[in-house]
């Protein structure tokens, strides 16, 4: 039924190989191994001679070449209304032969050419003398980029580098260079921080982040060191301002492989620079997150008024510190579903436990306080809100990055100002975050800047009641247990699935059993919920269901008026077995889900506390 | 950590004396790593030299030197009561504070109540001796006129990429009344003789006498007390 292609060459094998290994799906599911011996300096050279065409090249003769490439297709969409699914599934049989990489690629491209490639290129087509012009100065060594063509496919998230090349360096083959003696106790040690700009190994992630001041001063970025890719910025701001000058706004660049995708915010520009076949919209999703990161720690009020100031400021002065949140934001945003789904998760708990923790939150109330609430791995237990403000999911995820982001927070109690955009984008709230287990963190935000002491006592009357009902220990249970299987949901042929509570803004996922424990496999489940929520989510043509058979897996995607669905099911289910199932699933779905709901999706849904909101007389304004 | 016990601990006993310590200076200095390391050695130090009492090895915070340890967030607090006998119980707080300028102007909030505060800067980095001036300024300008400022040279470990000369460092503490000590936090050279040169400027009376006025905050102090929290500098 489900093979997963493994290659035995892959303890053994050299970085290079390695990341060889992990770029192309075509070499991984050939059935010549791979031989360990092999030279990669070699296979690089030969590929740069192969290959010298640089991908970035900004041709618009490439965008032709993305309308023919999507000949075939075996997706198909159809309407929730007719409930029945469309006969003509197409392009079955050739998605056995091809991988799905080729496939995806192949409507990855297509829809390219009909949504972004209109909107840029006609844009871009003036623009292309310049743009040819600056080709080679965006990346000096265009032979890299062309083997790194070469070798680009398939898979999807940029974390698969990741691991490989942690992989790697385990193996003791790293060729990463010894960190320099300057940086020795100096801070935060990030873990892609010194590699070099210009080498093939910085070049070769599949997800870069830049963040610039509008004058081009680097701000952030997620591979290296920001000082040293101010050439990079530098191109950045000219394309950019290119387009500022004829009254219009770069959005994104279509590459072969490569996008480039650009959210202009004021006085700063984000970039995000990928091969991951994630789309514009997601891209610019993830772009969004990284600048309300930024605010979270300056606010907007006092960004603003840097840069009125003097427009050429160094930021990087003022978000000292930060790095760690941006490069865990950067990562988490790869393989948590939630940030693509605009929603959160919640440690799943019995009810009545939430309601005991919920009721002790509450005892807590004063006006100190606007939002009480307790996390653990990322997920929330419980959250106490005033009646009027609801968190949105967007600032929770600022919230959990946070806590998830600096191991500091566990070693004492701490306070610390954070906006939160969404709430209010031009002033700080005050966070106290401790750790009442291992696990579990607490999180009591006011809006004013001296209740260090007041929430301080607040905590530990909450940690005694909640010891004194046993809870604590409870919640420690909780948090330590590993959620649910797919067995646990008792349906069968479903391997995996994502559901979303549009109302609740809260999503379920059971965990990753085999065979999507193996990060590979994960990433590639990952890759189609991502397509298929973007198919959906189209501007032009949003759909409510959608079928997409790949060799290893079936998405079903679903959107309703109170649930966003996407399950994963065997290559071998035949549409008519899923049409059964489907009728099935809505009765499962109309009473496990809904069970589930209740139990998991319960924090929003009783009355909660009002909490009288002093903020405009005492938010800390800078 | 086990708040409760220590809660209890100070319920108990009779003379209750707080020690309040705010640590300033420039960013990745190595405040955190001092405190850290200045919690395990203090408790093994000569304590009874200044309090003429029973030590307590008491350890709680286990986190051992860091090379890279990630950057404070806003500031942390940590609390430590330990019991030196029947009647007398000293309670630590120390106030970690992040060095980043965007957290400056939350400061005052800090070094408030505080009864001493040590100015870290970093002996290889010039810029963080000038920050620490302007702290040593500022609390002087605007702090509890009695507060015990310590300045405090950190990673003399790494004295090959010295940039800012002892003596001119010393020359300044001497002009200015600060407690001096060239120290490193990750050998913990001098930071017992610091924290004990404080402690020995510092007499038991005060300690007792400047306690915080808190509010309602601090529900034991009503057990050990006489004097109810006045409505002093507290702005809540």
């Amino acid at each position: 039924m489900f093979s997963s292609p493994k290659s035995p060459a892959l303890s053994p094998m050299s970085p290079i190989m390695e990341d060889l290994f992990s770029d192309s799906n075509s070499i991984l599911t050939s059935d010549e191994p791979l031989s360990p011996a092999l030279q990669p300096q070699r296979k690089y050279s030969a590929l740069y001679k192969a290959k010298p065409t640089t991908q970035l090249s900004l041709d618009v003769s490439s965008s032709t070449a993305y309308s023919s490439s999507s000949a075939d297709s075996s997706v198909k969409s159809f309407n929730a209304n007719s409930n029945k699914l469309d006969d003509n599934i197409n392009g079955e049989t050739r998605s056995k032969e091809n991988s799905v990489d080729d496939l995806l690629i192949g409507f990855m491209n297509r829809s390219n050419s009909a949504t972004s490639n209109d909107k840029c290129f006609p844009a871009f087509r003036s623009g292309k003398g310049f743009i040819n012009g600056q080709k080679r100065t965006i990346y000096s060594e265009p032979e890299n980029i062309g083997s790194e063509c070469e070798v680009a496919g398939s898979i999807d998230s940029d974390s698969s580098i990741e691991w490989i090349e942690s992989h790697a360096m385990s193996n003791g083959h790293s060729n990463i260079p010894v960190i320099p003696v300057e940086e020795e106790y100096s801070g935060y040690r990030r873990k892609y921080g010194h590699e070099d700009p210009q080498s093939i190994n910085w070049s070769r992630h599949r997800k870069h982040f830049f963040i610039l001041s509008s004058a081009g001063k680097p701000i952030y970025t997620r591979y290296g060191d920001e000082s040293r890719i101010s050439g990079y910025t530098g191109v950045i701001q000219a394309i950019v301002s290119f387009f500022v000058d004829a009254e219009d706004s770069i959005r994104c660049i279509n590459a072969g492989n490569h996008k480039f995708v650009f959210l202009l915010k004021g006085p700063l520009y984000l970039v995000a620079v990928s091969r991951t076949n994630e789309s514009e919209t997601q891209l610019r999703d993830q772009l969004s997150y990284l600048y309300n990161q930024i605010l979270s720690v300056l606010t907007s009020t006092q960004l603003t008024r840097i840069f009125e100031q003097r427009i050429n400021f160094d930021l990087r002065l003022l978000l000292g510190g930060t790095e760690p949140f941006l490069d865990n934001l950067a990562t988490s945003m790869s393989d948590d579903p939630g940030f693509m789904l605009g929603s959160i998760q919640c440690v799943r708990m019995n009810k009545e436990l939430r309601d005991k923790i919920g009721n002790i939150l509450q005892t807590v109330k004063s006006k100190d306080l606007l939002y009480a609430m307790l996390i653990a791995n990322n997920q929330l237990i419980t959250l106490l809100r005033p009646k009027k403000h609801s968190l949105h999911p967007a600032d929770l995820h600022l919230v959990f990055n946070m806590v998830n982001g600096s191991s500091t927070f566990r070693s004492a109690e701490s306070w610390t100002p954070i906006c939160l955009p969404k709430f209010n984008n031009k002033g700080f709230l005050h966070a106290y975050v401790c750790y009442i287990t291992g696990n579990v963190c607490l999180l009591l935000i006011s809006p004013d800047k001296d209740k260090f002491f007041e929430l301080s006592d607040a905590k530990s009357t909450i940690v005694e009641q909640l010891t004194i009902c046993n809870a604590l220990q409870a919640i420690e249970e909780v948090s330590q247990s590993e959620g649910y299987s797919i067995a646990d949901v008792g349906a069968a042929g479903l391997r995996h699935f994502i559901y979303k509570s549009r109302k609740h803004v809260q999503y379920t996922s059971p965990t990753f059993m085999a065979p999507y424990n193996d990060p590979h496999e994960k990433q590639k489940l990952f890759k189609l919920y991502r397509y298929t929520h973007d198919r959906m989510h189209s501007r032009i043509r949003p759909l409510k269901v959608h079928y997409y058979v790949s060799p290893s897996e079936t998405i079903l995607g679903w959107i309703t008026s109170t649930f966003e669905l996407y399950a994963a099911f065997g290559p071998l289910i035949s549409k008519s077995g899923l049409e059964l199932m489907n009728k099935e699933y809505k009765s499962w779905k109309e009473l496990s889900f809904y069970g589930l709901e209740l139990e998991i999706f319960h924090p929003f849904k009783r009355p909660l506390l009002i909490i009288i909101l002093y903020y405009y007389r005492s938010y800390y304004l800078p | 950590m086990s708040t409760t016990n220590n809660r209890q601990n100070v319920q108990a006993s009779g003379k209750l004396y707080q020690f309040k310590l705010v640590l300033l200076g420039e960013s990745a200095v190595g405040k955190s790593s001092f405190y850290t390391v200045y919690i395990q050695t203090l408790y093994i130090g000569d304590l009874d030299d200044v309090f003429q009492a029973k030590i307590l090895v008491l350890r709680f915070v286990k986190d051992q030197f860091d090379d890279y340890r990630e950057s404070t967030i806003g500031a942390a607090f940590l609390t430590q009561t330990i019991s030196l006998d029947d009647n007398t119980t000293v309670k630590f707080e120390i106030w970690d504070t992040a060095g980043q300028e965007r957290y400056k102007s939350l400061a005052p909030m800090y070094y408030r109540n505080a009864n001493c505060a040590v100015v870290v800067y970093d002996i290889t980095q010039p810029s963080s001796l000038d920050k620490a001036k302007s702290w040593v300024k500022e609390l002087q300008r605007q702090a509890d006129p009695n507060i015990v400022i310590a300045l405090a040279g950190n990673k003399s470990d790494l004295s090959a990429r010295r940039a800012i000369d002892s003596e001119e460092a010393q020359a300044y503490a001497a002009d200015t009344g600060l407690l001096f000590f060239e120290t490193s936090a990750k050998t913990a050279v001098n930071v017992n003789e610091l924290f004990i040169s404080i402690a020995k400027k510092m007499p038991l009376e005060q300690l007792a006498a400047n306690s915080r006025g808190r509010g309602s905050g601090l529900k034991q102090r009503g057990v050990d007390l006489t004097s109810p929290t006045p409505a002093n500098n507290c702005s809540c």
